[in-house]
Parts: C-alpha cells; structure tokens; sequence
C-alpha cells in the first residue's frame, strides 16, 4: 500500500472503514522517529517500547480532534515527549531520586548496563554525556542534534521560546564537549 | 526538519568536537520491533476499547479475573489429532455386470405388473395381468431373504446409477436370479433399456 500524504491518512481517518488503515499507514511512516526519540530520553528498549505504545493509543484517542493548525509530526512529537516527561517523572518517584542531576546519574547507569556499552566508543560516550545533561536541555540537544529540528518546531513541541531553545541548545552543547575531554 | 547543513554549521561556530561527526546511535532494536509495533499497539487498542465500554456498563466486572478457570489435560493441545479416515473407495452397484441383469428383470416384472394394475378397470384384474401377478408373487416367494433385501435396496436405490448400495459379489446369487432367463430376453432387454453406465461414468 503507497504512502500517504498528512492530510490523505487524516482525511481516512475521519471514515470508520479506513480508520484502521490509515492509522496503520500512519503508525508506519511515523514510528521509528518516533522511537528513537523516545529511547534517547528513556534509554532501554522495554520502557522505550512501553512509551511509544502509550503515546500512539494517545494518537488513536486525540487524532479526532487534531487540528490541522500545527503539522501532524510536531503533534506527535509533542505527545510522545509529554509522555516521557511524565514517565521520567514517575520513574524518579518510584527510586526515590528527588534531585534532576541524580535523575540523569540514574539514566547514565542504564546507558553503562546496556549489553552493547563499550566506554572507548564516542558514540557510548556522547550517550553518557547526553544523560549528564539537566532533563530541558537533554530534550532540546537530542532534538536538534539528532532529529535536526528547527527552533521554530521545537518551539511548539517544547512550548517554549526560538530564543530559549538556542540557548539551551548552546548551554548543552557546551556541556557534552567539557564531558567528552574529560572522560 | 532542516537539513544537517545548518545544524553542523551551529556546531562549528561552537567549536564542538561534535562538529563533522555523523550522529549515529549505538543503541540496538530487537529483530522485527517495527514489523509488529502496528498489530501490539492495535490490540492495546482494541483491549483497552472493551475494557472502557465494560467499565461504563458494569465496572465491577473488570476487577474479575478473565482467565477461564476450567482445567485442561496436561499437554492436551500437543497431544490432540484430528483423526484423518481415508473415504472407502465406492463402487457403483450398476457397474457390475451381473447385478445389472439381474435388476433389469426385476424391475421388468415390478413394471410390467404396475402398468396391467393402471390398464386394469378399477376393482378388476385383467386375465394376462392376473397371470403376470401370480407369476411375480410366486417368483418372490422363492427369493430367500438376502435375495428380497438386494431386491428392496435395488428399488430403493433407483435406476440412475448414482446410489451408493453396494452388494457382495454372489455367484450363487447372480445364477439363481439368472436361471429363468434367456440369453435372448436379455439381449432384447438390453437394447430396449436406456444405457446406464454413461450417467454412472459421468457422475464417477
């Protein structure tokens, strides 16, 4: 079945018989950005799993009454980093672990015990240095580093101003190059 | 999105070491993840929608367990087989040649005998056809009983060839059945009579 355009899964969408495939198609075409998002932030595969899955039966339930005034991808990134957020949130709750830099410690340790770690590696490195980061600033540089989004989209994904976002984005740059001549 | 272009442009304005590197991620996806993303969430979906319609129609209900309680058999999915009986191979009982003399007469007796009963005035029994009748009745009291079973199942069966009776093979049978006929009534009864076997062969 060919790709479809935003508008045309949407359009399907709207009608029960197609509701399913277009979902489908949608999923699809969308799911691997997605998950890579996710597992940046998240960093194992079950809890990056668990995230998506929650974050599309959220599509399934809110694409009804999506509003084409911002484009669908944005939309979508939006939720699946709400539902991050949340799920980091919980996490921290549940170990206990009050403060933000202890949170991200926690996150670096599941980078060390991923099976495939290997520390002289850069790209394991940066991971670690990812995780270093405060949780706004791991967002903005995982955004705009790896999924290359521009400040403007960014800005609606994270609600949050061009301005603010270019200096997070610069503060955390900063911070990766200091972690990675020091480690 | 914007192109990598710009954002490596942003890195090399930082000076980070990060500048000219391809961003690649060295975490690993099981095998087949995004094959089977779309049909996991899907059920989720489905489940969950059940799960919302039982909550607004009896929410006590989703508290109870769903697991059936019934035990089985230990192993009894490895173990059952749906038994496989090879179909016995039928043969039509007009495809042999000494049943169909044999109920060509009978049924030339059983036919001769209705259509003199027809012709006959109501109440009266015409001479000739009284004979036949008499002659018929006292034919049959000389068939034993497997003779008058093969005689019933063969009007029953019909004379399309498409019954699936089947009859042992009895030469005692087929020669005391035969005795009383000629080779010349045979012949003749032969040639008058539809040929059988061609509808036989076409419904085999």
């Amino acid at each position: 079945m060919p790709l479809q355009s935003d508008a045309e899964l949407l359009q399907a969408f709207q009608v029960p018989e197609t509701r399913e495939s277009a979902y489908t198609q949608l999923i699809r075409k969308y799911q691997e950005r997605l998950y890579w998002h996710i597992r940046r932030l998240v960093v194992g595969h079950d809890d990056a799993n668990d995230v998506l899955q929650n974050v599309l039966i959220r599509v399934w339930k809110g694409l009804d009454g999506f509003r084409s005034d911002s484009q669908l991808f944005t939309w979508l990134y939006r939720i699946a980093t709400n539902e991050c957020l949340t799920f980091l949130e919980q996490q921290k709750r549940r170990l206990s672990i009050s403060l933000d830099q202890e949170g991200s410690a926690h996150l670096a340790d599941r980078v060390r015990a991923d099976q495939h770690f290997d520390a002289d590696k850069a790209e394991w490195k940066l991971q670690l240095a990812i995780q270093e980061l405060p949780e706004k600033q791991r967002l903005v540089f995982t955004l705009r580093y790896y999924d290359e989004m521009p400040y403007g989209e960014m800005s609606q994904v994270l609600e949050t101003s061009e301005g603010a976002l270019k200096a997070s984005y610069h503060h955390a740059v900063k911070k990766v190059e200091d972690f990675l001549l020091n480690h | 999105m914007s192109d990598r272009l710009s954002i490596q442009n942003e890195l090399k304005e930082l000076n980070s070491p990060l500048s000219g590197q391809v961003p690649r991620m060295p975490y690993a996806v099981p095998t087949g993840y995004f094959e089977t993303l779309t049909g996991q969430v899907l059920s989720r979906i489905r489940q969950e929608e059940v799960d919302d319609e039982l909550a607004s129609l009896a929410p006590g209900l989703l508290k109870t367990s769903r697991q059936t309680p019934y035990a089985l058999p230990t192993d009894y999915f490895k173990s059952v087989q749906i038994p496989v009986t090879p179909s016995a191979p039928v043969v039509p009982l007009f495809r042999r040649t000494w049943f169909r003399y044999t109920s060509a007469v009978a049924a030339m007796l059983l036919g001769v005998t209705i259509w003199l009963n027809q012709d006959a005035p109501s109440g009266t029994t015409g001479s000739a056809g009284a004979a036949v009748v008499i002659q018929y009745k006292e034919d049959l009291q000389k068939l034993d009983e497997g003779q008058k079973d093969l005689l019933q199942e063969f009007v029953e069966a019909g004379m399309t060839g498409e019954e699936t009776a089947q009859l042992e093979k009895s030469p005692a049978l087929q020669a005391s059945l035969l005795a009383d006929i000629s080779e010349e009534e045979l012949t003749d009864f032969l040639e008058q009579s539809e040929p059988i076997t061609s509808s036989t062969e076409m419904n085999n």
